[in-house]
């Protein structure tokens, strides 16, 4: 094993933060060939991760799951850059009747990711995925800045996978990249807190001097190393439990993380102006996309 | 020791839950998370407090109910069950009318009592400033004798319902030469005085709840001090003690709650996680009823607020952790759990900070009643 990045990736993670950075990321991303990566890189996956952390360092929301990862994984080529939605039935499947979710009864309409100003949406279900053009999204997420929309199809399939196994692998590669993009931004509150605390003076000295405020920060600096190297095993290797074992961990850990940075910040991070709660909101929107803790919890735990 | 309610508590309860059931049914309010400090209404607070239930616990010849402070959580804990909007009334009743009570002199009395009790005076709560937070003894703001009163100047910040309130009850620094602790004191400011500007900010919800204020120059009479000139310290140390002593520590999410407890179903795992919220909603409630015999014993809760608000907080927290993962992918969606999900989670956060971070308040229990 080794933890150290080849030439490679620090130039990927490089390239990543400014694009992170840009005004309006996704063309950047389109720009910089990220969105066709997989189909071009044999690591692309793992430079694709890279590239997630940088956006969810950034707290910023595109559609690259669905783009990049599912699309070329389940069809072989290029979305283009059309931002493309991701509708997956299977992952109501752990959860409640929906009359006990106080959700939106699927049977209605599918919960698509990323569905807010999708160009395209893939529909995945038992087995087989498919492409759509005429559909509507209507946006019902709780929280600003969440895509989830509810899916309504509006006519046939133009293109479908029949492929099980190509079914499974694009949702296995859709929760790494999620999970990579969780550990991005778990780092990064992270760091800002770590910051924060010893900036921020009460009673004469930096808080972090207290104990308490202390081991808070080096607890969040855990998670943060923890979430990062789970995330990026889960997008360079095969393995599916890798996968379930970074989501299914990183998205438990994202509440304690987010719980821990927002204590340790006082009234200042519970502000609109401030930037954590930008990243608080992304992580739980990503919490519970592409299969929650449970979800991934139960992949693993569940007899073969 | 007798744990339960008397014949008189009960019969209390029952008149608020009558009120309760034909507002409810009149659609005077709608129940909603938070709401005992964001539900800004003063019509029913009117209505509460024509019934006697602002100043209950204040004594009659002021013009109070006489009532004792469990009294008060019998009241309290329905209305606050009901999602009931009780921000217009509620940091007066809760605090400074005890303060000006404990401190204040006969003629303080008899010009700020009354108004509250009828429902028209809103306050809101001047500790915090920038550079003053868990560390409260370091305030700057300064009250500087001047003819028969005293200029205001400074600045505090994360003052809740600002906007809607007609005074603020400050701690400001009197004497700037004085040891820290010793050289603060109380004053009620009306916000409508010249000098005073209030501007907004947004919280992660994007709600305007709380306000940054600036004070220039802002001239009080001789009557706004409570209490002795510094000795305000120790006259907050009171106000604290009954600003995290309620039930509305526990009680916040408790539309949330309701809302879990429809609809727990069949499934067992999540029986027994809404069985373990309860359990532990119940102890928290029997420790702000201690707290509560504690201020009926004739002094203010210190670490008996403290504890409680610690050990309650961390349960509201766990509720909206507990619904999100009942909910999963649901739990993004804005009609989650009758709505009360999404906004529960933006606000919990402040839980464990607003009124003393979990941090300080262990502090205290360890200081305090542990002496250690
Ligand atoms: C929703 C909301 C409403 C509020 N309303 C009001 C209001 O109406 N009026 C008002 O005056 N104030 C109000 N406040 C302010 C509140 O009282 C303060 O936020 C609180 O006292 C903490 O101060 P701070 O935010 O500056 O955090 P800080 O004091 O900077 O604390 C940051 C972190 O350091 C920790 N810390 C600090 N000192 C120590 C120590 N000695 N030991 C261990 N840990 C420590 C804290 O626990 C916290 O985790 C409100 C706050 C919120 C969130």
């Amino acid at each position: 094993m080794d933890f150290t990045l080849t030439d490679d990736e620090r130039a990927v993670t490089e390239a990543a933060s400014q694009v992170a950075g840009a005004a309006d990321p996704w063309p950047a991303l389109a720009e910089g060939g990220w969105l066709d990566i997989l189909l071009e890189e044999e690591r692309g996956l793992g430079y694709l991760g890279l590239v997630a952390e940088a956006l969810g360092a950034a707290g910023v929301a595109v559609p690259l799951a669905g783009t990049a990862v599912v699309w070329p994984t389940l069809f072989g080529g290029s979305a283009g850059a059309r931002r493309v939605g991701v509708a997956d039935s299977a992952q109501e499947l752990h959860l409640p009747p929906p009359s006990h979710r106080g959700g939106p009864d699927p049977v209605d309409g599918l919960l698509c990711e990323d569905g807010v100003g999708a160009e395209a949406v893939v529909v995945l279900r038992d087995g087989m995925a498919e492409i759509h053009e005429a559909f509507t999204a209507e946006p019902i997420g709780g929280l600003e800045g969440d895509g989830l929309a509810l899916l309504r199809l509006e006519g046939p399939a133009v293109d479908r996978c029949k492929d099980a196994d190509l079914v499974a692998e694009a949702r296995r590669r859709a929760a790494a990249l999620t999970a990579a993009e969780m550990a991005g931004a778990i780092d990064r509150i992270a760091t800002m807190t770590a910051a924060y605390v010893t900036e921020r003076q009460q009673f004469g000295r930096p808080i972090s001097a207290f104990q308490a405020v202390a081991h808070g920060a080096a607890r969040l600096a855990t998670l943060a190393q923890a979430a990062t190297w789970s995330a990026r095993l889960a997008c360079t290797s095969a393995d599916p439990s890798d996968t379930s074992a970074a989501k299914g961990w990183i998205s438990s850990a994202s509440a304690e993380a987010t719980a821990l940075a927002h204590q340790l910040h006082g009234a200042i991070g519970f502000t609109e102006e401030y930037g954590l709660q930008r990243l608080s909101k992304r992580l739980r929107t990503l919490r519970f996309a592409f299969g929650d803790d449970r979800f991934h919890h139960l992949a693993l735990g569940r007899p073969a | 020791m007798e744990l339960t309610f008397t014949d008189e508590q009960l019969a209390l309860r029952a008149e608020v839950a009558a009120f309760l059931a034909e507002e409810r049914a009149a659609g005077s309010f709608t129940p909603r998370v938070d709401a005992w400090i964001t539900g800004f209404d003063r019509g029913f607070t009117k209505k509460m407090a024509a019934r006697g239930w602002v100043g209950l616990t204040w004594p009659t010849r002021y013009g109070g109910g006489g009532r004792t402070y469990v009294d008060r959580l019998c009241m309290t804990e329905l209305l606050l069950a009901a999602g009931a909007p009780l921000a217009a009334h509620w940091f007066a009743d809760r605090q400074m009318g005890p303060s000006v009570l404990a401190h204040g002199t006969e003629a303080q009395k008899e010009r700020y009592l009354p108004e509250i009790l009828a429902g028209e005076a809103t306050y809101c709560i001047g500790m915090s400033e920038p550079q003053a937070g868990s560390d409260l003894a370091a305030v700057r703001t300064r009250a500087v004798r001047s003819g028969s009163g005293w200029l205001v100047t400074g600045h505090k910040v994360w003052t809740s319902l600002a906007q809607h309130s007609d005074y603020i009850y400050l701690l400001a620094r009197t004497d700037p030469a004085a040891e820290r602790h010793d050289g603060l004191s109380e004053l009620i400011v009306p916000l409508r005085s010249e000098g005073v500007t209030i501007t907004p900010i947004h919280d992660m919800s994007g709600a305007h709840h709380f306000n940054e204020i600036f004070f220039d120059d802002v001239f009080v009479d001789g009557d706004a001090l409570i209490g002795t000139e510094g000795n305000g310290w120790r006259q907050i140390t009171g106000q604290l003690g009954y600003e995290r002593a309620g039930l509305e520590r526990i009680m916040s999410t408790w539309a949330l709650f309701e809302a879990m407890r429809a609809e727990v179903g069949d499934d067992e795992r999540r029986q027994e996680e809404l069985g373990a919220l309860e359990a532990a909603a119940r102890v928290a409630r029997l420790l702000v009823f201690r707290a509560a015999a504690v201020a009926d014993s004739g002094r203010p809760p210190d670490h008996e607020a403290a504890m409680a608000k610690v050990f309650a907080t961390d349960i509201e927290q766990k509720m909206v952790e507990v619904a999100s993962q009942w909910a999963g992918r649901g739990a993004r969606t804005a009609g989650a759990f009758g709505g009360h999900l999404a906004p529960a989670w933006l606000i919990a956060p402040s839980f464990s900070i607003r009124g003393g971070t979990n941090e300080v308040l262990r502090g205290i229990v360890a200081r305090r009643a542990l002496g250690l």
